[in-house]
């Protein structure tokens, strides 16, 4: 019993785990908002004409 | 004005993207944006650039993922009660395993710029904090060797992007001899509002780099123009910047009054070029310049045997 109990969780872990794959996978970032996303959070808008 | 001095750069890794200067101390978590090899705060030689960093955590992540997978796998075939549904557990788990790590591995490239975001917004204060550690240790050794605020100025500008930075390589620059062979650049040191040593940097940069004079120094120039004629060699900086333009029809069709402006004071091999461009196009649209660089050619070089 506890096998079946052990790999129904096993199955459930692996496609839970791949579903949040995908789902980040859709959210990643490309390289140049990457950029973006560092050059704001460096430079806050009210510094960059100091 | 100081005697400017002889200098060479550092040559200077351009990355494709500015987060490649960021680097990240492996020990200590320490971010720094300049070349040294060891880590200023705890003295070891263990920086990384952020995408490395990232990726080892990532695929630490995955392992664990895959371990504990592992686990339950164990579980089940301890718990098996006839071998037979031992074996066939084993193989369940293997299989999933297989999947998982299959699935972990087409996904890495997609997790690790999605955890480096992360990591960009959970450690913004502790990035800023520490690049500006960077900038403090440039501003010291000013005293010593400009050459060396310059260079680490630089590559702190890759990430931190406003006017007072630009204004500080500009006026170091303003202290070196330029030179042709130098890695030198306008743009990213254009700032919006006037300033003496940015103009004048520009007038120098159109006598050794030509090529580094596009629309926007144009712009600049422009905009600034009362102010410029102001400055002491005011005029000089406007004629090399014209001078400079002439290289690409492009720039003198989009500003032909200015060149024309300046036309009279432009080197002979400069106007030279301006004259043929000029008598090759003749449909082109060069304004009142077409006109004035006829007048100069007469009244300056008449019997001169290039201009036949
Ligand atoms: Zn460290």
């Amino acid at each position: 019993m506890i096998t079946y109990v052990c790999l129904g969780i096993l199955i459930l872990f692996v496609a839970v785990k791949s579903a949040v794959y995908m789902k980040h996978r859709k959210y990643t970032p490309s390289s140049d908002d990457l950029d973006l996303t560092l050059l704001s959070l460096i430079n806050p808008k009210s510094e960059r004409h100091d | 004005m100081t005697k400017k001095r002889a200098v060479t750069f550092k040559p200077y890794n351009k990355t494709r993207y500015a987060y490649e200067k960021l680097r990240v101390c492996r020990h200590c978590q320490q971010f720094t944006v300049l070349w040294e090899d060891e880590c200023s705060q705890c003295g070891k030689s263990t920086l990384v650039p952020v995408r490395q960093r990232v990726t080892s955590k990532v695929k630490r992540t995955m392992l664990n993922e895959r371990l504990i997978a592992l686990f339950i796998g164990l579980v089940a075939i301890y718990f098996g009660q006839t071998f037979l549904q031992m074996i066939l557990s084993a193989a369940a788990a293997i299989l999933l395993i297989a999947l998982l790590w299959f699935v972990q591995r087409k996904m890495l490239p997609f997790e690790v710029p999605l955890e480096m975001e992360t990591l960009f917004e959970q450690e913004q204060p502790r990035i800023i904090e520490d690049i500006k550690r960077n900038r403090k240790l440039a501003v010291a050794a000013l005293k010593d060797d400009e050459l060396l605020t310059y260079e680490m100025l630089r590559e702190i500008a890759t990430l931190v992007q406003n006017d007072k930075i630009r204004l500080q390589q500009v006026v170091l620059l303003q202290s070196f001899v330029l030179r042709k062979d130098m890695d030198l650049a306008i743009e990213p040191l254009l700032i919006d509002s006037f300033d003496t040593d940015l103009a004048a940097y520009i007038g120098e940069v159109a006598k050794v780099q030509r090529e580094l004079i596009k629309n926007s120094s144009i712009r600049y120039i422009l905009a600034y123009e009362a102010h410029i004629l102001e400055m002491e060699h005011g005029i000089e900086i406007l004629s090399s910047v014209a001078a400079a333009a002439i290289r690409l029809k492009k720039y003198v069709e989009a500003y032909p009054e200015f060149i024309r402006r300046y036309a009279r004071n432009i080197p002979k091999d400069r106007f030279l070029r301006l004259y043929r461009m000029i008598q090759q196009h003749p449909d082109a649209y060069w304004g009142n310049l077409a006109e004035e660089v006829a007048i100069i050619r007469r009244e300056q070089y008449e019997w001169d045997s290039d201009f036949q």
